[in-house]
């Protein structure tokens, strides 16, 4: 099972989302059970990004590519998205990053 | 507010003006378009500038005077009074019995001037010769009328600071007292900071010649003890005729009976054990890394001379000139500290914080029904409550107690950090108190385990 | 309190996954009075009865596939996590539920609580509760702000305290379990996949590369097989070392401290090595955090370590610094052949990081 299928397995199975898809190898598509942020559309698409915790290669450029990659999948660009940080002990934390500056959440 | 957050907040200036000390309000999340937040600043900062704006001054009767001599770097301090002499100062030597003075370092002295407790002026050579005109009337008078006398100074010589010598601003000497060790500041804000919460500061002194020696007579005695029982060697001789070893598997297949067995089967990796760091000393590292300061906390019987153990040992670092000292050198700290070898102390244990206002606290409630579940306990298992309850307090606060606070000064803000030695194995020395606690006090039994 | 953890002694009560054989055999090794002569024969017979039978014996399977080891049988899986709670269920927060909490969320099971009571649900329970708080809060926020503007009208300000109210009530309430709900929405697809092809279990319990080389090397309790081939210990730790590049400290560290008898977890979710556990997860909350330091490493950052402290200390848990002494030379590792020699060339050092408030320390 690549990284990319262990992010879609946790996904679908542990976290509960509907429709999920992979995009050529590199990036997931799916829907949240429910709003992932309070301030979120109702039903809103959300993109995933698998990488390995363990993987020390990580720079703007790459991000910036993710981001250009889900453009031309969807025809918009996102304005956040999911990186799933996949741990050797089977643990998959996800973090959002979003596209440019964003008002701090209240705890 | 969590332990962290409370130590992190800012002063607030208001709480000088009300009668009542407020709640906690709720934190202030973003900009929301009124004034209202705008207008709690004004007041704050209004409440600050009240504070210090209140004047302040010198009694004359209590007057502290200090002569600042650059070639020395040192303050003189004539007439020693008021209490803060505890632990600041280094008594002068006279040739008379009547002076009482002082020589104060650079960072005492600005400590002291900069609470206003002292006025401190530039030395010249008219302080010079007045002080040599003094001394040599005192010398006189010892000679005619016995040094046991206790003369009247009424009528000394009294010598006019304000028109004699230059008096010094605060900026003046703080070029005057650090401008030629950079280090000083950084010192300075430390000493500052444990002064002004009521603790009582000296300078460090290296006590590893003292743990080398506590140590060797450890070892000697250690050698003396019998180690083994016959019993314990003749019973794992016989489990070895039963047992089967497997290349590259650990645990020998026989049967076992207990999990602690096991546990002691499968020891394999060498850690270090109590006081190791004293057994062969390296040669001190090219960074080595000393103290500063020594640290008691505030007790009304002080004697600078003959102080008690230091409850805290400080080493200053600085975080864009050093990084997190390797293990050598905080090993090389642990040497050097004030700590007693035979002792079982686990100081620096946080003390409960005692809340004498509305009667005892939750904390208290329930730790005076665990007092009193405790008592009514079999004496065995009021035992293995000891035992479980030191080897916790061992695994989280360290077995020996050796250890060292450094305060970490990042771009001007402080943080302590306690850095203490770890032993999880109690294997080795400092486990005297265990030994005598545990259900077994002949037999040597693994205290590290913990199962 | 202590019914519950009366409850987990009986549940869990092996640290390893090797079975004792005063457990298997019933049979009791009664304790030596060293002057009484009988008790020693009493001893004698006892012990010669157990050497006569055999070893017991229980070796789970585990399989090395997509770069990782799993355990795949459910009893195998039980055992492990409850022996000691080695790995975590690929599809669960710890112990592998997933079965279960599947089945009582698509309303397969018979009321049995299994997966009713998993800790994913007390979870999910909790932050739904949050939820609701948080929406309240929104509310009385957006009030608040009217009311600093001076834009607030007599029912506004009526709602505005009942609301205050609500949330203090909120913040009161003890959730009280309750039975799961199917989610409101229809079946997911992919649930009726499940459904019709069966509730298999898509499950495994996953092991880091300490963990299976601990249990292989260290208690010989596991079988690992890649590709149906088995692989002895030398084997797998060539092939750890290959996975992980750290793998020689880290090993070092798991084992001396589960070697201690302390369940030694990853500690990826508060930003740390490692996790020390002094009975195990479903006991109480870890009490240690682990950073493992290199000591032949020159230069360490005050902000890294101080990062770590900031969140292990958050979480109400001590860090130790575990420093690792390497062996002098280099080992090449394809030339190992005696891996428990190997590994005494380490040593670890611990070393406690405390942060000291000099306000709170002067009684």
């Amino acid at each position: 099972m690549t990284l990319i299928k262990k992010v879609k397995e946790n996904l679908i199975h542990y976290n509960l989302w509907k429709s999920v898809q992979e995009h050529d190898s590199k990036v997931l598509s799916g829907f949240p059970p429910s709003k992932l942020i309070i301030d979120d559309e109702d039903n809103q698409e959300e993109w995933v990004v698998p990488k390995l915790m363990t993987d020390k290669d990580f720079s703007i450029e790459e991000i910036e590519s993710w981001f250009v990659q889900i453009e031309k999948i969807s025809t918009k660009r996102p304005a956040r998205i999911t990186i799933g940080l996949v741990n050797d002990d089977a643990t998959i934390v996800y973090y959002f990053i979003h596209d440019g500056i964003v008002k701090p959440r209240q705890n | 507010m969590s332990d962290d957050e409370e130590v992190d907040a800012i002063q607030d200036w208001k709480i000088l003006t009300q009668d009542v000390v407020p709640k906690r309000g709720d934190k202030d999340f973003a900009p929301d378009g009124t004034l209202v937040q705008s207008q709690l600043l004004e007041d704050s900062r209004n409440a600050m500038y009240a504070a210090l704006a209140v004047r302040r001054g010198h009694t004359i009767k209590q007057e502290l005077v200090a002569i600042w001599y650059p070639e020395r770097k040192e303050a003189y301090v004539p007439h020693l009074r008021g209490p803060y002499f505890k632990d600041i100062g280094r008594p002068s030597s006279s040739p008379s019995n009547k002076i009482q003075a002082a020589w104060l370092n650079p960072i005492e002295t600005v400590y002291l001037c900069e609470r206003g407790s002292v006025r401190i002026f530039l030395h010249n050579d008219s302080y010079e010769r007045y002080k040599t005109r003094i001394l040599q009337n005192y010398i006189q008078k010892e000679k005619s009328q016995g040094q046991g006398n206790n003369f009247d100074d009424d009528d000394d010589e009294q010598f006019d600071f304000e028109s004699n010598l230059v008096s010094l601003s605060l900026a003046h000497l703080y070029a005057l007292a650090f401008s030629h060790d950079s280090t000083l500041v950084g010192k300075y804000q430390v000493y500052s900071y444990l002064k002004r919460l009521g603790y009582l500061v000296l300078d460090f002194k290296d006590s590893t010649t003292r743990q080398l020696d506590e140590y060797h007579k450890l070892v000697e005695n250690k050698a003396n003890e019998s180690s083994i029982s016959i019993f314990q060697a003749l019973k794992s001789y016989t489990l070895s005729l039963f047992s089967s070893k497997v290349s590259n598997i650990l645990l020998a297949k026989r049967h076992y009976f207990t999990y602690k067995s096991i546990f002691r089967s499968l020891r394999l990796i060498p850690s270090y054990s109590t006081y190791d760091s004293l057994k062969k000393l390296k040669e001190p590292t090219e960074n080595k890394l000393t103290p500063c300061f020594d640290v008691w906390k505030p007790t009304p019987q002080f004697s600078k001379k003959n102080p008690t153990q230091p409850d805290f040992q400080i080493v200053i670092a600085n975080t864009n000139q050093s990084s997190f000292p390797s293990l050598s050198q905080i090993q090389e700290l642990f040497n050097s500290s004030n700590h007693m070898l035979n002792s079982n102390t686990t100081k620096n244990t946080p003390a409960t914080i005692k809340n004498s206002s509305s009667g005892p606290s939750k904390r208290e409630i329930r730790a005076q029904r665990a007092k009193e579940r405790y008592s009514k306990l079999d004496p065995k298992i009021q035992r293995s409550i000891d035992y479980n309850k030191l080897k916790d307090k061992k695994f989280k606060f360290g077995n020996s107690g050796r250890c060292f606070i450094v305060a970490l000064i990042d771009n001007g803000v402080v943080n302590f950090v306690n850095l203490s030695e770890g032993d999880f194995s109690l294997a080795g020395f400092g486990t005297d108190d265990l030994q005598e606690l545990s259900s077994n006090p002949n037999e040597r039994i693994d205290h590290g385990i913990v199962w | 309190m202590g019914k519950r953890s009366k409850n987990f002694k009986e549940l869990y009560p092996n640290p390893v996954p090797i079975t004792l054989s005063t457990d298997a055999y019933g049979i009791n090794l009664p304790d030596i009075i060293p002057h009484n002569p009988i008790s020693w024969l009493i001893f004698g017979l006892r012990y010669l009865q157990i050497q006569a039978k055999s070893i017991p014996s229980n070796v789970v399977r585990v399989d090395f596939e997509d770069d990782v080891f799993k355990v795949l049988d459910p009893t195998d899986m039980n055992r492990l996590w409850s022996h000691g709670f080695f790995g975590k269920g690929s599809l669960s927060r710890s112990d592998p539920n997933w079965a279960d909490r599947t089945s009582a969320r698509l309303g397969l099971d018979d009321d049995t609580q299994q997966g009713r009571n998993a800790s994913e649900e007390i979870t999910k329970q909790r932050r739904e509760e949050r939820k609701r708080f948080k929406l309240e809060r929104a509310k009385v926020q957006n009030l608040e702000l009217k009311q600093r503007q001076g834009a607030l009208n007599e029912d506004e300000e009526v709602e505005l305290n009942d609301l205050r109210e609500t949330l203090n009530n909120l913040k009161k309430i003890v959730p009280a379990r309750k039975a799961i709900s199917t989610t409101s929405n229809s079946l997911r697809e992919e649930d009726e996949v499940l459904l019709i092809e069966g509730l298999d279990n898509l499950e495994y319990l996953q092991l880091q590369a300490v963990e299976s080389f601990y249990l292989k090397f260290a208690l010989g309790a596991i079988d690992i097989f890649e590709q149906n081939e088995s692989l002895s210990s030398l084997e797998l730790f060539k092939k750890c070392n290959s996975i992980d590049s750290k793998f020689m400290l880290n090993y070092v560290v798991y084992h001396h401290f589960r070697s201690l008898g302390w369940c030694a977890r990853s500690g990826i979710k508060f930003g740390c090595d490692m996790l020390l556990y002094k009975r195990g997860p479903p006991f109480s909350h870890a009490e240690f955090g682990i950073l493992i330091i290199p000591t032949k490493q020159e230069f360490i950052n005050w902000i890294d370590v101080s990062s770590v402290a900031r969140v292990v200390g958050g979480v109400k848990k001590n860090l130790v610094l575990c420093y690792v002494d390497e062996p002098i030379e280099d080992i090449e590792l394809s030339e190992v052949s005696d891996i428990a020699s190997l590994l005494k060339l380490y040593k670890v050092t611990e070393i406690l990081y405390r942060r000291w408030t000099p306000s709170k320390s002067r009684d």
